[in-house]
């Protein structure tokens, strides 16, 4: 029995050892990539690319879509944040998806908007909104009231009331920085391939002062919780991201701040209910249909522009998040199967989507337990010591040679946080993330996946805080 | 064969090494930070001092040989920086060429110049520019090969960095550095190498920016379209007798792009019929409209639009009448301006067009154009029984506001107070009644709110509400439209009630 | 939804490398089992010579199994080559600190080498196996090199039992107890220390003669002595016989040398004391 358990044993170390591995070794090659990448972007726009953009009348109208669901909180100040956007020409569409709180009426309220019968083109199908709201003194601000049926098919009913040829998926309580938008159209501009997407960064706003929709004064958050989640946020798209766009493999952005080109979206299906995580979901769809129709077309990132969204503070609700996250994740992979290992796809197919499917889905489940077996394992005598030592290496210590990294490239970057005492304290974090949080994201990660296979479809809700609002509403 | 106490090792230095490094990116921080503090502690400082002696210069007090000696003192890079930063800062048109003398005295210019294109080519740059001689590429060396290694990025935004300071200099010097850059392999470099040309408003820029953009168009470059073009908009328009000769090219890409380029220019910046040079003018209003291509049609519909005299008028109502749509939309949106009033009937005749585009583009040309134009959409609104241009018209007066003004002026005693009350009782009629509802529900003048309850009391009898409208359905060409009385009968009644 | 999940490629990428790394662990990695396994046997057996050769090309596959390191080092020992045996045993330890096999095997180089061993890690094994014969036997040694000749002598005996070590557990009782060449039954203990109250010495030195105290008078007494030590011919000094019948030989002869004193200047085997108790009572 006990040689059974230990042959057993054998085989769940080897895919470990195989898991962590191949995994290390795949981060190690993206940060290289991201430091190349990002550091001379980084000298690149240090001179300011940007002012020509907003001067030149040839930049392109964008729509900016907000869909909303009981955000009453924060739906004005980012309205407002929005209209005060540098950007030549844009139209904004907040798209009210069912809420039962007091969205609209305090949108209306504070723009004195009134309900229209205007026309609305349904290129995608999503059935006719409730109400379109509207107020020709605030010429580029339409809401539109749409019967309750997520996020994907708010979206939708937005693209369908858009006049721009591009239009830029805003989640309602993110704050955008004032360039941004310039910034996220400027990789499509300056390219000569045609670019579908063009993403940006998220960074976390908790622990800062936000007045009137702008963040005033840089600071850390004070928590434990919400400080692992910053080092995380910098890792991710700082290293990951920037990595795969430099291979033109890019697989996720993220859905709170990017830019999407109308027509190719259209004609790709608009965004799908099938996933909780649509974001993922249109990358892959834009994919399937250029690859389809043999065009060449660019999936871009850029470290520029940024975006400030709230991060869950308590642990159920991160929890909720990441199990969000991975079962959108697993449910995109299992979806559009017939990408994976398809050199038609390029290196998508070929690296990007395996990688995300192994070492990311599958991954943590597979870390999951190991987080779980491999003491027992050491206990049982399954392991020697040094394997056991060896496991703990890849597990924690070398994550925080990835951690670590990422703050210096935080550093480099244009964005940085102005306090010394700030830097060394994200420092510290970058290595205690490794104890303890990684493993609990691990699990809740784990649970996402499985989730999938137990039949789940559908968002756990996620309640907001709000963030810090100084200055009252309806001003 | 791995002994396993010989991993243990491995794995400890491993963490060690791990350890280290942390433990240098830690430091790497630090001292970065405190490098970036005393950097621009030392550029404050530097601004400080010097910024007295570049205002004096830069208004003409002081003389050059002295401020050379004075700024000549700043050495450090910090320094050196600020100077530069204020030199440039304040640059206008008027001393942009003493303060591009100046820069080149202090040997800030040959710095970029080094930096940019190597020691030797950098110098040779400096000796024409002293010289005078025009500007003359390198001749090819060995170190041609090694373009594709300058291509790479690392090398490239070195190089790139001081490419945008040429642009502000004189033309003098910023025409033979351009140029230069204009060769490098790297987009990195010739990008902005090209908005620097934008910015230099010198004559010498336009051609070369013109066939920047003919090999754009060609795709054959690294520079966006979109890049030259911005550059050359961005460009002063006393040189427009340049763009001829590309305006007549057999390429209609090119054409097309010169023709955008034109339009953006004149949109951006008020530009006179005068400042046009006449080949130009004679070109866009005698030939233009027999392009073969529709795209250049279209485009110099927005062109002629701006020349405001009779000759424009008459080529406008040509291109509404253009067989192309494309063509039609864009001469319909160049009607939008007050000065094209009297072309109201022609727009009228466009909102019966096919498209719903230009049926869309028509309504908002008339809402744009004046009293008059709203008059006539309105009436157009009344008479038509095409439901498409109903919809079109009702969502435009929403869009404008002008559905406002036509409800206050309800129960009045005004000209109008009796069309207005027949588009709102159409309106209604159609089903657009959210807007009205809502109003009643505010204050309203008396007479307005009888008015308005009558219509509403009216046509609620006849259907039941719905809000909203269906979108028509696609163009179809086959269905001949544009008669308006072929019996396509509008029927709200069945249509936008049902969800 | 189970059907279509399996036709998924997604799926059936992470199955296929699920199998792959299954294949790689248990069969195209090359298996060292068979060879411990047959090498075990072979070794139980008491063929050792085969037993190392299995043993060795276990050893090339996987060099780092304590438990086929040991095996080998007991290997070695049990084919007398204590300094390849030290060798596997050092490296089985530092492998898995634990291990007891290892740490026995240690011991027992340590002691056939007449060396010392520690005596606290045999303890401690041998509470964790009691009455495992092996470790008793090895611990009773340890206990009689290091001086505690009861603890040992104790051990000893519960390993009459065993059939393995009866033979040395005799032996070794035997030795203690000095009983080589007589017929005496092996004690159940050791019989009680006393010591007398006071400590009477009966012969003194004085007026130029050695003088006996027989009955109350001092009787002068001459001292016809043998020095006696160790040194055997054919022994080591440090290894004296411990065969009862040898020392009895040496006390007949010295008594029929008309010797009456004998001089011992160092501890002898029990079996001295034994064959001296034996004629003292027998010729007084």
């Amino acid at each position: 029995m006990h040689d059974i358990l230990l042959r057993v044993l054998d085989y769940t170390n080897t895919v470990f050892l195989f898991y962590f591995v191949a995994a290390n070794i795949v981060y190690t090659i993206l940060m290289i990539l991201s430091l190349y990448t990002v550091s001379l972007h980084a000298i690149w726009a240090r001179h300011k690319p940007y002012k020509d953009l907003a001067d030149s009348p040839v930049t392109p109208p964008v729509a900016l879509i907000v869909p909303a669901h009981n955000e009453e909180n924060a739906i004005v100040q980012t309205v407002l944040s929005l209209l005060d956007l540098n950007y030549p020409e844009k139209e904004i569409l907040v798209v009210d998806d069912g809420s039962t709180d007091s969205t609209v009426e305090r949108l209306i309220e504070k723009f004195q908007l009134r309900p229209l019968d205007l026309i609305y083109r349904e290129s995608l199908k999503t059935g006719r909104p409730k109400a379109i709201y509207h107020n020709p003194e605030w010429p580029q601000l339409f809401v539109l009231s749409v019967k309750h049926g997520g996020k994907p098919h708010a979206l939708n009913s937005g693209i369908n009331m858009a006049r721009s040829p591009y239009f830029c998926t805003v989640d309602a309580d993110c704050i955008i920085e004032s360039d941004a938008l310039l910034r996220l159209m400027a990789p499509v501009t300056q390219s000569t391939e045609e670019t579908v997407v063009s993403g940006g960064i998220v960074r976390i706003a908790n622990g800062c002062t936000i007045k009137e929709g702008r963040i005033t004064k840089l600071d850390l958050p004070k928590t434990w919780i919400e400080l692992c989640q910053t080092v995380e946020y910098i890792r991710t798209f700082l290293f990951g991201r920037p990595g795969w766009s430099a291979l033109n493999a890019t697989f996720i952005t993220s859905g709170a701040f990017c830019l999407l080109h109308k027509e190719s979206v259209i004609k790709a299906g608009g965004f799908s209910r099938d996933t909780v995580t649509e974001d993922i979901d249109m990358i892959a769809s834009l994919r399937h249909y250029m690859a389809a129709h043999k065009r060449k077309y660019r999936i871009q990132f850029t470290t520029d522009p940024i975006c400030w969204t709230e991060a869950p503070r308590t642990v159920k609700m991160l929890a909720r998040q990441r199990r969000r996250w991975q079962l959108g994740l697993t449910q995109t992979i299992l979806k559009n199967q017939n990408m994976m290992f398809n050199p038609k796809y390029g290196l998508t197919g070929l690296l990007s989507m395996p990688f995300h499917a192994y070492l990311e889905a599958l991954g943590c489940v597979v870390e999951a337990l190991g987080t779980v077996l491999i003491p027992v394992s050491y206990v049982v005598g399954g392991m020697p010591l040094s394997m056991f030592l060896v496991f703990m290496f890849l597990a924690i210590g070398y994550g925080t040679l990835l951690s670590m990294g990422s703050v210096v490239l935080e550093e480099i970057t244009l964005r940085r946080y102005p306090k010394l005492k700030h830097v060394m304290i994200l420092m510290a974090y970058a290595v205690l993330e490794n104890i303890g949080y990684r493993q609990m994201v691990t699990i809740f990660r784990a649970q996402g996946v499985l989730q999938y296979f137990a039949g789940r479809k559908h968002w756990e809700t996620v309640h907001h805080k709000g963030l810090e609002v100084a200055g009252a509403h309806g001003n | 064969m791995l002994y396993i106490e010989d991993l243990i090792v491995i794995v400890r230095w491993l963490a060690l090494i791990v350890a280290i490094i942390d433990l240098v990116l830690v430091a790497y921080i630090l001292l970065r930070r405190i490098a970036r503090d005393r950097y621009y502690a030392r550029k404050d400082a530097a601004h400080e001092r010097f910024s007295v002696v570049v205002r004096q210069f830069g208004s003409g007090v002081s003389e050059m040989s002295h401020t050379v000696i004075a700024l000549s003192k700043a050495c450090t890079p910090a320094e050196t920086a600020a100077v530069q930063e204020l030199l440039i800062g304040s640059m206008t048109v008027e001393n942009r060429e003493r303060i591009s003398d100046l820069l080149f005295q202090l040997g800030y210019v040959q710095t970029w110049a080094i930096q940019a294109f190597g020691r030797s080519r950098g110098k040779e740059l400096m000796a024409l520019i002293t010289s005078g001689q025009p500007y003359a590429p390198a001749p090819k060396s060995w170190k041609q090969n090694f373009r594709k290694i300058s291509r790479l990025r690392a090398f490239a935004v070195k190089r790139a960095l001081p490419v945008a300071y040429f642009g502000h200099l004189a033309p003098r010097f910023a025409e033979r550095l351009l140029a230069e850059a204009l060769q490098d392999p790297s987009p990195y470099v010739t990008r902005p190498a090209v908005a620097a040309l934008g910015k230099t408003l010198s004559p010498v820029a336009v051609p070369i920016l013109l066939e920047q953009l003919r090999r754009a168009s060609k795709g054959q470059s690294d520079i966006p379209v979109r890049a030259a073009k911005a550059a050359l908009v961005r460009h002063s328009s006393g040189n427009l007798s340049e763009f001829l000769p590309f305006l007549e090219s057999r390429e209609e890409r090119l054409r097309l792009l010169v023709v955008d380029t034109i339009r953006e220019m004149l949109t951006s910046k008020p530009l006179l019929v005068a400042d046009v040079p006449v080949e130009l003018y004679d070109w866009f209003i005698n030939h233009a409209v027999h392009d073969t291509s529709a795209d250049v049609r279209a485009r110099s519909a927005a062109v002629i639009s701006r020349f405001h005299d009779r000759k424009s008028i008459d080529t406008l109502r040509a291109l509404l009448c253009d067989e192309d749509e494309y063509v039609r939309l864009h001469s319909v949106r160049a009607c939008a301006d007050p000065f094209y009033s009297v072309m109201v009937e022609d727009l009228v005749g466009c909102m019966i067009d096919r498209r719903w585009r230009v049926r869309e583009a028509a309504a908002k040309s008339l809402a744009a154009v004046g009293s008059a134009g709203a008059r006539s959409l309105a009436d157009f609104f009344l008479t038509t029984n095409d439901r498409y241009a109903s919809e079109q018209i009702a969502d435009e007066l929403q869009r404008s506001g002008l559905i406002f003004q036509l409800v206050s002026m309800l129960g009045t005693s005004d000209l109008e107070a009796d069309q207005a009350a027949a588009v709102c009782r159409k309106m209604a009629g159609m089903g657009m009644i959210s807007l009205f509802s809502y109003l009643l529900q505010r204050d309203m003048p008396t007479p307005a709110r009888n008015e308005l309850t009558k219509i509403l009391e009216a046509c609620s009898a006849a259907q039941p509400e719905s809000a909203g409208q269906q979108a028509p359905p696609p163009d179809d060409p086959t269905k001949n439209r544009t008669a308006p009385f072929l019996g396509t009968a509008v029927a709200p009644a069945t249509t936008a009630a049902g969800d | 939804m189970g059907i279509s999940l399996l036709r998924n490629r997604a799926i059936l990428g992470g199955i296929l490398l699920l199998t792959l790394l299954g294949c790689w662990e248990f069969w195209w990695k090359p298996q060292y089992r068979p060879y411990y396994q047959s090498g075990q046997a072979q070794y139980l057996r008491e063929d050792y010579a085969k037993a190392l050769s299995s043993l060795k090309t276990a050893y090339a596959i996987e060099p780092n199994a304590s438990e086929l390191v040991t095996l080998l080092g007991w290997t070695h020992f049990k084919l007398r080559q204590p300094e390849k045996a030290r060798y596997y045993f050092q490296r089985a330890l530092k492998i898995e600190p634990g291990n007891e096999e290892a740490y026995l095997g240690m011991a027992a180089l340590e002691l056939n080498r007449g060396g010392k061993a520690e005596t606290a890690g045999l303890e401690r094994i041998m509470r964790k196996r009691p009455g495992d014969p092996d470790v008793m036997s090895l611990l009773a040694a340890a206990y009689v090199q290091d001086g505690k000749n009861s603890l040992g002598a104790n051990l000893y005996r519960l390993l009459l039992a065993d059939k393995n070590y009866r033979q040395n557990a005799s032996e070794a009782l035997e030795e203690l107890f000095g009983l080589q060449g007589f017929s005496d039954p092996i004690p159940s203990s050791f019989a009680p220390l006393t010591r007398a109250e006071n400590t009477r010495v009966p012969f003194r030195a004085t007026e130029n003669s050695m003088w006996r105290q027989e009955s109350g008078n001092w009787q002068k007494y001459y001292v016809a002595g043998v020095n006696f030590g160790p040194g055997t011919p054919g022994f080591f000094g440090s290894d004296p016989p411990v065969d009862g019948k040898v020392y009895s030989t040496y006390l007949q002869q010295t008594w029929q040398m008309n010797a009456n004193v004998m001089r011992v200047y160092t501890l002898l085997p029990p079996s001295f004391y034994r064959a001296f108790k034996d004629a003292t009572e027998a010729g007084s």
